[in-house]
């Protein structure tokens, strides 16, 4: 384990950088977020919000740059060693398995840290030796094992936890096949496979696409939840209201550069960001892509 | 210095094939396995015309050019465009269906016999600074140049170039600017196609014979030539082609003929491991589209109670009674297909990798457990569990590499390495007797006693299915079915969530190859003679239509579909030699129209088959 080299922040990324052919879509973004606390970044369409999340929780490769968490670096894991790290994710467009009930969606959350029935798992990180950890899960997972069962039921009540987080909307749903599900469904699925694993750091695309209001004030107070809790989340969203509530610190991308980086009452009295975020006439002009982003901003 | 002419000379007809690969999958992102099949057609057809009919050069070339380009408006009116927004393995699954089609359909036809191709044009006649050289050869790089300028001012220079290269990058947007993307790439399919088959008469003219079976061979020759120029670059292609003549052209002149299979395989192999982007192309960065996804899903497999189980269990046993001799033969083979079709069910129907190649560990398995056997003289138990250790182990190590791609590198590699494999197992003579293949290969023992009667070996090879079918059904109740579901049906979230996707697909794969291995061990001791002409692609066709047939996820697919695809041949005996022309048509239409197969309960249509903006609605 290396030195904790900046401060006692749990994720420290430094100038990160990526391009796409000739396209800088990330351009030097550096952020920190300490123990407990809620980030958010916010920005236009195309102002690499997403792509930046990619590059923190590695499903992109950065050309340049360190991401940190705990002091450990993450840029060159792949995207299933930075799960056990403690990082886990949501993704903008609800990707749950479609094949799988709900139940087994969220238990799928559960790999990054199931040890039960997966022995010899320090391996797992050498090629070629990684068969005899593989190879040993197969014969447990033929042959079975009481402590095995016993995790079973233990997995099924955390599940049961998970969903019970979103009340009654996710619950009825639990044994059914996630393609049969609503868009906000499948969002409540992806959140609740993320935190089954008590992650360190939760990190969200969008929770709240394609829902209405309702579902919206029901994500938010989801997170306010979340947060009275100490979870540490870093967020990406475009409805400025629920950001301007949840966050204690937001960080502006405009063409894959940082412009701003403050408290919710500094961002909103910043000027570039205004004139990023809204074009140049001031609060009425809304480039934003919802109807709801146009009512908070202005 | 003439060996890198001839190298040259063929490269170009690579080349010209594996435009055709690049271009089809430039436009639409599908690798078109019909397209060897279509090269084969051509080499035929320019025979026919040329030879029987008697016409000049020029109405060979037109008459193969427009033949073989409307036979690519079929393959995509067919295989292509019912599938709509399907995943891709749909795709790869129907044009490798039309492919056995065409393959099959030209064996009856023209027979499968190695014809002579006239001579059109003189060869060796003309001789500049000391080497000698033909017009034909000249005629061939003429018209091979010519076909790439012609192609390349044509997607550069013109407006339906423009709407070519248009579709090729977002067919979404392209639709959206009134490009007519289904007519675009149905036009990439008559080019590709056309470019196939004229390619199948220069290399008839060239090499001056042709046969129906030059199909595959040169299929997998323009897989190799457009994966190392880099799959969709057009440059690359031509680039690819001609570096794969020249490998092939020096390697012959060194090791002689039967080293040009085991050089193209080896390439194809060797690229998809070192460089998968080739040298000028690039794999996609986030390829977020499951190959299988829901495609195969929207009918849930049948279950049945224990005591129904154990009633059709019952029921197989009994058939000993009544039947003859020569039915439990064919019984014992059924139960041995769908052994090794049940390898298919972990690694494609659990994990999602389509393979195409699993005819390879087969052999592994069949050869390993004969050697043992009749040269080592081991018992069959101990030759048993060797075939199925070494069949995994080789054949995880063969493709190892290639697990961190996706979709149709994997189809590929394991394509490949099928054929590499069989290629070996004829190229090593000291080992595996070459072409003449292994005799007495001895029975399997229970206890000491030699298990040789149609009876005994009936009841053994069904025993030996059940416990396996146990085993894999077990597998995918585990936590570990799930692990798999989940690298199967969304890569990018399953390895966020933890699941390291390579590692798992691996171990499908080796668990698979590992079954097919023992299935080998079985079918070396029923039928006592193996050799390498047996381990053909159509054997891995078989494997891939039994379990699309039978039902992808459940084992008892393996027994449906293998009853019917053994059983059914054996019915209609007077058919015989079309059955693997009716393997291919039962494939085509079993993907086009029930691709859950037919061990599953359909409760809704398949997604291509609802309304486009629900199925859009689904997929998102």
């Amino acid at each position: 384990m290396t030195a904790q080299i900046t401060d006692d922040a749990l994720l420290v990324v430094t100038s990160l950088n990526k391009s796409f052919g000739g396209l800088h879509v990330v351009n030097e973004v550096s952020l920190s977020i300490a123990e407990g606390e809620v980030v958010s970044i916010i920005g236009p369409n195309g102002s690499g919000k997403t792509t930046t999340l990619n590059l923190i929780s590695g499903v992109i490769k950065a050309d340049k740059g360190s991401v940190k968490l705990a002091g450990a670096e993450l840029r060159s894991l792949k995207p299933h060693r930075i799960a056990e790290q403690g990082l886990t994710r949501t993704f903008q467009n609800g990707r749950v398995i479609g094949n799988l009930t709900v139940r087994d969606n969220v238990l799928v959350g559960l790999e990054a840290v199931q040890r039960t029935g997966r022995p010899f798992a320090a391996l797992r990180a050498i090629p070629g030796i990684r068969w005899i950890p593989l190879l040993a899960e197969t014969v447990v997972a033929i042959v079975g094992s009481p402590s095995l069962r016993r995790q079973r039921v233990a997995d099924n009540a955390a599940v049961d936890e998970q969903i019970a987080r979103f009340g009654e909307r996710l619950k009825p749903r639990t044994e059914d096949f996630s393609y049969t599900l609503s868009y906000a469904n499948r969002r409540r699925t992806e959140i609740a496979r993320a935190l089954i694993s008590k992650p360190r750091l939760l990190v969200l695309d969008e929770p709240t696409a394609g829902m209405n209001q309702t579902e919206t004030g029901e994500v938010l107070q989801q997170l306010l939840d979340l947060k009275a809790d100490g979870q540490t989340m870093l967020l990406v969203e475009h409805k400025l209201d629920l950001v301007m509530t949840v966050s204690d610190r937001i960080i502006v991308l405009d063409n894959g550069r940082m412009i701003a980086e403050g408290t919710p009452e500094e961002i909103r009295s910043d000027p570039r960001v205004i004139e990023a975020y809204l074009g140049k006439r001031g609060g009425h002009a809304a480039p934003a892509d919802t109807s709801t982003d146009a009512e908070t901003a202005s | 210095m003439d060996i890198l002419l001839a190298g040259i000379i063929s490269g170009s007809t690579y080349a010209l094939i594996a435009l055709g690969v690049s271009l089809i999958y430039g436009v639409s992102n599908i690798v078109n396995f019909a397209h060897g099949a279509t090269f084969a057609i051509g080499a035929m057809l320019g025979w026919f015309v040329a030879s029987v009919l008697g016409l000049p050069l020029w109405a060979v070339l037109i008459v193969v050019i427009v033949s073989t380009g409307a036979l690519g408006w079929v393959i995509h009116f067919i295989a292509i465009k019912p599938l709509g927004s399907a995943p891709p393995i749909a795709a790869l699954l129907t044009t490798f269906a039309i492919g056995i089609i065409l393959d099959n359909t030209s064996q009856r036809i023209f027979g499968a016999e190695t014809r002579r191709f006239p001579t059109l044009l003189e060869q060796g006649n003309l001789e500049l600074f000391g080497f000698r050289f033909g017009t034909l050869g000249i005629v061939i790089l003429a018209v091979s140049i010519g076909c790439f300028i012609a192609l390349a001012l044509f997607i550069t220079r013109t407006k339906y170039g423009r709407a070519i290269r248009a579709t090729a990058q977002d067919s979404e947007a392209a639709e959206q600017m009134g490009i007519p993307v289904e007519r675009i790439r149905a036009a990439a399919f008559v080019i590709a196609s056309a470019l196939g088959g004229l390619a199948g008469v220069l290399v008839g003219m060239y090499y001056s014979n042709v046969s129906p079976s030059i199909g595959f061979m040169a299929g997998v020759q323009g897989f190799a030539a457009a994966t190392l120029g880099g799959l969709g670059s057009l440059a690359g292609a031509v680039v690819g082609g001609v570096v794969l003549g020249i490998a092939e052209a020096f390697g012959v002149s060194l090791w002689g003929d039967t080293a040009r299979q085991l050089i193209t395989f080896g390439v194809l192999i060797l690229v998809l491991w070192i460089r998968p982007g080739g040298f000028l192309g690039r794999v996609p960065a986030v390829g977020s589209e499951p190959m299988t996804g829901t495609f195969f899903g929207a009918g849930k497999p049948l279950k049945l109670k224990p005591w129904q189980y154990a009633i059709l269990a019952c029921a197989a046993i009994l058939v000993v009674f009544p039947a003859s001799d020569y039915i439990l033969r064919a019984g014992s083979l059924v139960w041995i297909y769908a052994l090794f079709a049940l390898s298919l069910t972990v690694v494609s129907g659990y994990a999602g990798q389509i393979v195409l190649g699993q005819a390879g560990a087969l052999a592994i398995g069949a050869y390993t457990s004969a050697l043992l056997m009749t040269k080592a003289e081991w018992s069959f138990w101990p030759s048993f569990l060797a075939a199925g250790l070494v069949a995994g182990v080789i054949s995880v190590i063969l493709v190892a590499p290639t697990w961190r791609l996706r979709g149709h590198y994997v189809s590929m590699a394991t394509l490949g390495t099928g054929a590499f494999i069989a290629a070996l197992a004829l190229n090593m003579p000291w080992l595996t007797n070459g072409a003449r293949g292994i005799f007495a290969i001895p029975r399997p023992d229970l206890f000491g006693f030699e298990i040789s009667g149609a009876t005994s070996m009936y009841l053994f090879t069904f025993v030996i299915l059940l416990v396996f079918m146990l085993l894999v059904a077990r597998l995918g109740n585990s936590h570990l079915g799930r692990t798999w579901a989940a690298v199967r049906e969304d890569e990018v979230a399953a390895a966020s969530s933890g699941i390291h996707p390579a590692a798992y697909k691996s171990l499908a794969f080796g668990i698979g190859s590992a079954i097919a291995g023992f299935a080998g061990s079985l079918y070396a001791s029923q039928l006592t003679y193996i050799e390498p002409g047996q381990f053909g692609i159509n054997l891995s066709v078989l494997a891939v239509t039994i379990v699309v047939l039978g039902a992808m996820r459940a084992p008892m697919g393996v027994i449906v579909g293998s009853l019917v695809l053994v059983a059914i041949p054996e019915v209609f005996r007077g058919l015989y030699e079309w059955r693997y022309f009716f393997y291919g048509a039962l494939l085509l239409v079993l993907v086009l129209f029930r691709p859950q197969g037919l061990w599953a309960r359909v409760d809704t249509l398949p997604k291509w088959l609802r309304p486009r903006s629900t199925a859009r609605e689904a997929s998102k």
